[in-house]
């Protein structure tokens, strides 16, 4: 048994013998954690790589297109969607992977799929072919529809495994077919459930070409860029997103010298991460980011205020102690680091009650979260019940986080209230009743 | 083996200074059991806590060992010293609560960074020693005053130290346990040819030891 097993014994016996201190204190180390932890999820869920959008990190998003008259005397202005002749025009740059348009359905509406065996409200996403190369779904089975079936607008559909499992009753549903909205769909895929937590541009239970529904909307004229799609890319690679963005720039620039009547302008292509940001025109990324750190400055300077009282408090107490231990050889730096050691034993214990916390917190407040989590459009999700996946909740990465906030709460509030309390000299120390 | 030399010790507040020692010269030799004696507020316990490096002296050296201790030495340093040469005994025994006897005893030795394992068995070597063999898991609370300050003695033995220094060491203890606790100290001075420097309101006790010094309002006045 090394110095640490003895300094974690004695914080144990301590914590045993002060009860309302221990407890006071691991009960606002647990609050404080798991409000942090809640919004490291929030903000894990938003930004990292997750199924099936594991490539956020080259991930680029075009949610609009403004077009002004280059008459200067008019002020007509308008901002749009775009449409499949930008995704078209997108395709043929360089520093591109894949670029897809998904079909936006401004109203909320409802779609009803059924088969003989059931029926039920169900969320569609009508996307391209190429939508399957940006996003990375799981095939369990079959295969994403083509680019052939697309152009000729063949009724073919790739369903979640919910969405065959309500409506089949079964997973093995290869070539069977359902009706939705009245027209009849042959299934070609059948992927793994996206967690409706994740973005809007993948969150579906079936995903159908574009050209199937009324409101695909290729373009009316060779310039006029609005329509009715939201753009997602891939960059080749996250180093080359700037190139990408600088290609965008050229082709627009090329774009409104050979339109004599509008200037088109992108309201993007913003990268994934930034683009959660956006407020129409607006895009300042670093200020929102400043307010998450706010918020999360907010949640360790509270508590680690209050911890710092209580600990300097009970150094108070632990005087004697120290005079002891100082009496009998302890040098300043030992004792600190003996503190420290105490006191992160006692932050690790309020660190478990925090993640438990924090995962009540989750599951019982998951839908008001997704509505944090959403961009201002909540498809009906009546198939849609997970909202948050064992990949979201438990990994390494928020672990470590809530590891690495256990060292940061325990230095912020112990180590001040533990040097003041080292500066009295021996005797002083000594003298300080039991 | 403790030389001082010229020590004084002033306290001072903003209005007000205290002289508590005043120009002490000591000789204490090796294997002596010296008493110092003297009434309340004379600076006996300053004068130990400058012996025992706890304080110190306003002016004046202090030599142990035949080396001159210079009080402004690093924490590090000091904190070795006391370590090695000084075992302590107090008047309200200082057990940590917190700590089981056994860890109490091996404090000493856990900052001299001996081994857990060497450490424990030399605890219960001198916890056998003083009678407590018994007493090894049970915290302060569970023990009477005698046995805390047996505990006390083994946590100043444990790591053989030259100077045992001890403040009123019976002064919390009744007449019965306080003898008990006299006849550890002698026998580490007989058998152990410790040095022990004792300060006492007990004049019986005193007598039982080499020499008694007496302080008057911090000078030595015998």
């Amino acid at each position: 048994m090394n110095k640490i097993s003895l300094y974690i014994k004695q914080a144990w016996t301590m914590m045993r013998q002060d009860r309302l201190y221990s407890s006071i204190y691991i009960t606002g180390t647990g609050l404080s954690i798991a409000l942090t932890m809640t919004l490291f999820v929030i903000l894990y869920v938003k930004f990292a790589p997750l199924y099936p959008e594991y490539k956020r990190d080259r991930t680029l998003i075009i949610n609009a297109v403004s077009m002004t008259p280059k008459d200067t005397t008019s002020n007509n202005f308008w901002q749009s969607t775009p449409n499949y002749k930008l995704v078209e025009k997108l395709r043929e740059l360089q520093n591109i992977d894949a670029v897809t348009g998904i079909v936006c359905e401004w109203n909320d509406e409802f779609h009803e799929a059924s088969t003989r065996l059931s029926s039920s409200g169900v969320s569609p996403l009508f996307v391209d072919a190429d939508y399957w190369k940006v996003y990375d779904f799981e095939f369990l089975s079959g295969s994403p529809f083509t680019s052939t079936d697309f152009t000729a607008k063949t009724k073919v559909a790739v369903v979640s495994k919910s969405f065959a499992e309500t409506l089949f009753k079964s997973t093995d549903v290869l070539e069977n077919k359902f009706s939705l909205d009245g027209s009849e769909y042959k299934i070609v895929g059948v992927v793994k459930d996206v967690p409706s937590s994740m973005h809007q541009h993948t969150t579906a239970d079936l995903w159908l070409p574009a050209t199937c529904t009324s409101i695909y909307a290729p373009g009316e004229n060779d310039y006029d860029l609005r329509g009715g799609v939201f753009i997602a890319m891939t960059a080749k690679s996250p180093n080359v997103i700037d190139d990408l963005q600088d290609e965008v720039d050229e082709m627009m620039r090329k774009h409104n010298q050979q339109d004599k009547v509008y200037n088109h302008k992108l309201l993007g292509p913003d990268i994934f991460w930034a683009n959660g940001f956006r407020q129409g025109e607006y895009l300042d990324e670093f200020d929102s980011l400043m307010t998450y750190g706010y918020i999360l400055l907010a949640l360790l300077i509270i508590p680690a205020l209050n911890l710092s009282g209580m600990i300097s408090s009970k150094m108070n107490r632990r005087r004697n102690e120290l005079g002891i231990r100082k009496t009998y050889g302890a040098t300043n730096r030992q004792l600190l680091t003996q503190i420290l050691w105490e006191n992160l034993f006692l932050t690790f214990v309020g660190g478990i009650v925090g993640i438990i916390l924090s995962y009540l917190i989750l599951m019982s407040t998951s839908n008001w979260i997704i509505s944090l989590l959403s961009d201002g459009f909540i498809y009906s999700k009546d198939l849609l019940s997970s909202n948050l996946s064992v990949e979201m909740l438990f990994n390494w990465s928020i672990f470590g986080g809530v590891v690495a906030l256990c060292f940061l709460l325990n230095f912020l509030s112990a180590t001040i209230p533990a040097i003041a309390s080292l500066r009295h000299s021996i005797i002083n120390s000594l003298n300080q009743k039991q | 083996m403790i030389k001082l030399s010229g020590i004084n010790k002033i306290y001072r507040t903003n209005e007000i200074e205290t002289q508590a020692l005043e120009n002490v010269n000591l000789e204490v030799k090796t294997g002596e059991f010296l008493s110092i004696m003297g009434p309340s507020g004379c600076g006996k316990s300053t004068l130990l806590n400058i012996i025992g490096l706890l304080d110190s002296p306003s002016s004046g050296t202090i030599e142990i060992n035949g080396k001159l201790i210079d009080t402004k030495m690093s924490d590090k340093a000091l904190a070795k010293f006391r370590n090695e040469t000084l075992g302590f005994v107090f008047q309200s025994f200082h057990l940590i609560p917190s700590l089981n006897v056994i860890d109490n005893v091996q404090l000493p030795l856990m900052y001299r960074g001996i081994s857990h394992k060497e450490s424990i068995e030399r605890a219960k070597a001198v916890l056998n020693r003083v009678g407590l063999s018994h007493r090894l898991h049970h915290m302060p609370s569970q023990l009477s005053g005698g046995q805390c300050q047996r505990v006390a003695i083994a946590r100043a033995i444990i790591g053989q130290p030259q100077i045992i220094l001890t403040d009123e060491p019976t002064g919390n203890l009744d007449s019965k346990m306080g003898t008990e606790v006299m006849a550890l100290l002698h026998q580490l001075n007989v058998d152990d040819h410790c040095t022990i420097v004792m300060v006492t309101h007990n004049e019986e006790q005193a007598k039982q030891t080499s020499r008694i010094v007496r302080f008057f309002d911090g000078r030595q006045v015998q």
